[in-house]
């Protein structure tokens, strides 16, 4: 499947979806102008990747989705839950998906805000503080 | 009674470009980033909200005075950083806005993330356009972690203009992990 790469702009995060190379991130600042173009690529991505996953029954593999964000905003929160909300589809369906959701030393409510969509998509997260 | 001392503001029109351009002056003002880093998320935060919501839901009006003009400020009092913001609304948006933020008022810090939790997915259903400001200013309560302040007084064109004012500790413990 062909991967996802969108560079970092002054208002929108990263985005690596790499299946060759098992790299899924997204990175960065997140308060895009248009955020359902932006997020919309990401998980029409992700819709069809579960699909060719689901497809395939390969669950031998381990993908780890790293989302590392310095900041988003309530409409990106939005679009990372959708995207969380695949995520634990596809673990409930037997696939060996971790999230690591990592945060700056200090910033508990980038933590917090990571122990909230794990609480609402029922999916544990891996919480990985990032040293000043 | 003295208001706070304030270190970044702007007033006038805002587009997505113009919002850039002001975070990026936020992040250079001295001031802010002398905050603690907790602090100066929160307050950066607060800043993106309130600019993004006086872009997507401010009326708009042919006046040209300055006291109908959008604004933001940010400023130090008491150990605190209050972040305000005014622009025009139309006037049957009123009572949405005062319940909304009185709703907030009244909510702690538990209740105030159960109503996030439940808003988030509800208002990606419910709003086609994904800007829906009831998440926004739940984010900022929760932020402040202080009642949010608001006044509503009469502008041109038959407009009401709305301010806004969040207060933020401007100190936090710093927690050991």
């Amino acid at each position: 499947m062909r991967k996802l790469i969108i560079d970092r702009t002054i208002n929108s995060p990263k985005v690596i979806l790499d299946p060759d190379n098992n790299l899924f991130e997204i990175t960065g600042e997140s308060r895009p102008p248009d955020i359902r173009e932006f997020y919309g690529q990401i998980i029409a991505w992700l819709e069809e990747f579960s699909k060719k996953l689901i497809t395939s029954n390969d669950k031998s593999g381990k993908l780890t989705f790293n989302f590392d964000f310095e900041y988003f905003n309530s409409s990106s929160g939005k679009m990372i839950l959708d995207i969380c909300k695949i995520l634990s589809r596809l673990r409930t369906d037997g696939f060996n998906i971790e999230v690591n959701w990592h945060y700056e030393e200090d910033d508990l409510d980038m933590l917090e805000a990571g122990k909230e969509m794990s609480k609402i998509v029922r999916f544990p997260f891996e919480y990985l503080q990032k040293l000043n | 009674m003295a208001g706070p001392e304030v270190f970044f503001s702007y007033t006038g029109p805002l587009d997505y470009q113009q919002i850039d351009l002001l975070l990026i002056q936020l992040r250079e003002t001295g001031r802010f980033r002398d905050l603690q880093k907790i602090t100066g998320k929160r307050v950066y935060s607060v800043v993106v909200e309130c600019l993004e919501n006086i872009l997507k839901h401010a009326a708009t009006s042919d006046s040209t005075q300055n006291e109908d003009q959008p604004y933001i400020s940010v400023g130090e009092y008491n150990d605190m950083i209050i972040i305000s913001s005014g622009n025009l609304v139309i006037e049957k948006k009123v009572e949405k806005i005062k319940h909304c933020l009185n709703k907030l008022n009244g909510m702690n810090r538990r209740d105030l993330l159960e109503l996030y939790e439940n808003n988030i997915a509800k208002e990606l259903k419910d709003n086609a356009n994904g800007n829906g400001a009831g998440l926004g200013c739940i984010i900022m309560r929760i932020k402040s972690n202080h009642n949010l302040w608001y006044s509503f007084k009469n502008a041109s064109d038959n407009l009401i203009y709305f301010e806004l004012r969040i207060s933020i500790n401007k100190y936090h413990e710093k927690v050991n992990n």
